[in-house]
């Protein structure tokens, strides 16, 4: 399908092909009951995620003497996307996502110091328009760093792809829809790639082009996850989750 | 305002190694959000690891003839070897307080066995402990004094409160938790158990 | 006996010996709830959402509404089809996994009130024949300490006041397009109170510790002077002069709930 996705220069939504959704929040400590947590709003993405332990490993069997082990779990409400009521419970999608989320946590997070024990990581997308899970990984960093689990460095992560023949950073639902390209990846501060998929089709010049956009982006979300954590200890905690201004 | 360190920022101060300091090439990062006061690096939040010496508070949870089981608030099971009481017994539900005599895989095993009896068991993250003590006691003195309570206070982060005023002693310890990286702290207590 | 009931039962005798004094644990009176709060619309994408917390326990309810077949028995009425997920980064005490007899029986019991409240009218929701809306509304435990089931009331209660209801075009919906709200009876809007009985005692909206001492535990979901859904929950027990005494705090409490409700549009 043809679908005109840029007009005079710039995308639909006005942005350059280097500009992240707006608009951009992160906030940690929304929970009261989890050790950690934190609240995205990302363009109309709305993502919770919870963090609890280091706690003992049950059943026993998951228990690893050497290292600790991280369940990560995404799942999305029902009522979360534009279309039709969806399906409560896990499906191939986010058991997938769950996956390779967790292999990046598992690079930051020291889980040498926590043999025997269980991290659980668990992220719910509220509202979705696209970049969920990069999204969701971002504030699942957040929301681990909120619950004072060690770790080497911070992870964040942003969708790169190509849509209306350009590469472009962030892809919104039409772009992700009728674009050409779809590249979510995650960067660890220092750099290193931790979660990386593509679909689409790319040249070799193009997905340069993609890493570079998606690295920039995540220098802006590291900042983001700076300043939540400024604001929130420059005032008394408050627990409390609020969605609406 | 203080300088607030995220993981992986490199810490400046000659601060001391430790679960939340690590040192790569020469150089000490955060591991977990926190502030640089004097030499230490304080963290905001941070996973109990036990350390022989730590005084806890736990609650026993389940007993064979050798060993009791007690939950520590952690991922760590607490051991009280039957042998090393002298005779004295517990039952399951007695609230411990003693100390970590040593640190195994997944469990501690305690001793120096005090029982805690009639009092209300308030968790509180295990960061917070050196602000509800504060230096040599003083805050905690201070809790005690205005509500004419007894607090036992685990490194493990289990609070143990018994005596008059045990709500009101339970409103500083959770105003101190929403206020410990805020100046002035030790002033607005005061005021709290001051009012009413 | 489990770890987690070893903890509780040294947190009960610590509620029993402050429910001797006539004293709950937090200060509050035997029939005072905690304070109550609804933020409307949360979630856009829904046509109908509201977030609802008592004290620290925070609940979302989400209303998605699709053109479905009716059931065969009642050809001309809407469906309202509920289901609730307690997130497990809500508690500690929530395990991930397939919906268990504890979130099918707060689901359910939310349901009824909303049900038999009728601030749904079910014949307003047929289309045309063998078409009618479904309203899709499942809740979401975000935070929990205490006392889900008032809370999910609010939410549900606020979610159904704000609901949008899409244009319907060849019976379909154009979910762009907008043709008003949702055809609710505001003044039938349900509300919940919840009691929770320790050593005889009873307590209006228990929070977490309140609740996992308690023996029984009864929520009334109820509108203005009519009881509308009742459950009893847990092993304990109560007496009829027990049951009737709830029914008389429930309405007193009526006019407070529904102003919380009416702040949020």
């Amino acid at each position: 399908m043809d679908v005109e996705l840029f007009k005079d220069g710039k995308r639909l939504d006005g942005r350059d092909v280097e500009d992240l959704r707006k608009p951009l929040k992160l906030e940690v400590g929304v929970l009261q009951k989890a050790n950690g947590s934190a609240y995205m709003e990302w363009g109309k993405n709305k993502i919770l995620a919870g963090v609890f332990g280091p706690k003992e490993a049950i059943p026993k069997h998951l228990a690893n003497p050497e290292r600790g082990v991280i369940r990560c779990i995404y799942t999305m409400s029902t009522f979360a996307g534009l279309e039709d009521h969806g399906r409560m419970g896990p499906n191939r999608r986010s058991i997938e996502i769950s996956k390779v989320m967790r292999e990046a946590l598992e690079n930051v997070v020291m889980l040498e110091k926590f043999p025997s024990t269980i991290i659980e990581v668990y992220v719910i997308v509220l509202q979705s328009e696209g970049g969920t899970r990069v999204s969701s990984l971002t504030a699942a960093a957040a929301a681990l760093m909120d619950a004072g689990i060690p770790m080497k460095e911070p992870i964040a992560a942003v969708a790169a792809g190509k849509a209306g023949g350009k590469v472009i950073l962030d892809l919104n639902k039409d772009e992700d829809n009728y674009g050409e390209a779809d590249v979510p990846m995650a960067f660890t501060k220092s750099g290193d790639i931790v979660l990386f998929q593509m679909d689409g089709k790319l040249s070799k010049e193009e997905l340069e082009t993609a890493i570079d956009y998606g690295w920039k982006g995540t220098e802006k979300l590291f900042e983001l996850q700076r300043k939540a954590f400024e604001e929130e200890y420059s005032e008394p905690l408050d627990k409390k989750l609020r969605m609406v201004e | 305002m203080k300088r607030i360190y995220i993981p992986g920022d490199v810490i400046d101060e000659p601060v001391a190694k430790s679960l939340a300091v690590r040192e790569d090439k020469g150089k000490l990062y955060a591991t977990v959000v926190g502030t640089v006061e004097g030499k230490s690096f304080i963290p905001f939040e941070l996973a109990y690891i036990p350390v022989v010496g730590d005084a806890i508070v736990g609650i026993v949870y389940d007993k064979k003839p050798s060993v009791y089981f007690v939950d520590t608030n952690s991922s760590y099971t607490g051991l009280v070897i039957a042998r090393d009481l002298r005779g004295a017994e517990l039952d399951v539900g007695d609230v411990i307080f003693a100390k970590v005599k040593k640190v195994e895989e997944d469990s501690i095993v305690l001793g120096d066995i005090k029982i805690l009896q009639n009092g209300k068991i308030m968790s509180v993250p295990s960061s917070k402990i050196p602000r509800i003590i504060g230096k040599g006691a003083s805050m905690l003195n201070l809790i005690k004094d205005a509500t004419k309570t007894v607090i036992y206070v685990g490194a493990n982060g289990y609070v143990w409160i018994a005596g008059k005023d045990v709500g009101k002693s339970v409103k500083a310890i959770n105003a101190i938790i929403e206020k410990a990286h805020l100046s002035g702290l030790t002033d607005e207590i005061k005021q709290m158990l001051e009012s009413d | 006996m489990s770890k987690y009931s070893v903890i509780s039962n040294v947190r009960k005798e610590f509620i029993s010996s402050f429910l001797k004094k006539k004293e709950r644990v937090d200060g509050r009176a035997f029939d005072e709830m905690r304070s109550a709060d609804i933020q409307v619309n949360p979630v856009p994408h829904a046509e109908g959402s509201a977030i609802a917390s008592l004290g620290k326990t925070q609940v979302l309810a989400g209303i998605k509404l699709d053109i479905v077949e009716p059931f065969p028995d009642e050809p001309t009425k809407g469906v309202l089809i509920s289901n609730a997920e307690l997130l497990p980064l809500a508690s500690k005490y929530f395990e991930p996994g397939p919906p268990n007899e504890v979130s099918i029986e707060f689901a359910r019991v939310v349901d009824r009130a909303v049900r038999h409240s009728e601030a749904l009218d079910m014949e307003k929701l047929f289309v045309e024949d063998e078409k009618v809306i479904g309203v899709f509304m499942d809740l979401y435990v975000v935070d929990y300490d205490g006392n889900l089931f008032d809370a999910a009331v609010l939410a549900a209660s606020a979610a159904l006041k704000n609901c949008r209801l899409p244009k319907i075009e060849d019976g379909k919906f154009v979910r762009t397009e907008s043709s008003g709200n949702l055809p609710i009876e505001e003044k039938n809007l349900p509300v919940s109170c919840t009691f929770s009985k320790i050593d005889g005692s009873i307590l209006l909206d228990p929070g977490m510790d309140e609740e996992m001492a308690s023996d029984a535990m009864m929520t009334l979901g109820f509108t203005d002077g009519h009881v509308v859904s009742m459950q009893k929950r847990g092993t304990g027990s109560f007496k009829k002069s027990e049951v009737l005494n709830m029914v008389d705090i429930a309405f007193s409490k009526h006019d407070g709930l529904k102003k919380v409700l009416e702040v949020s549009s």
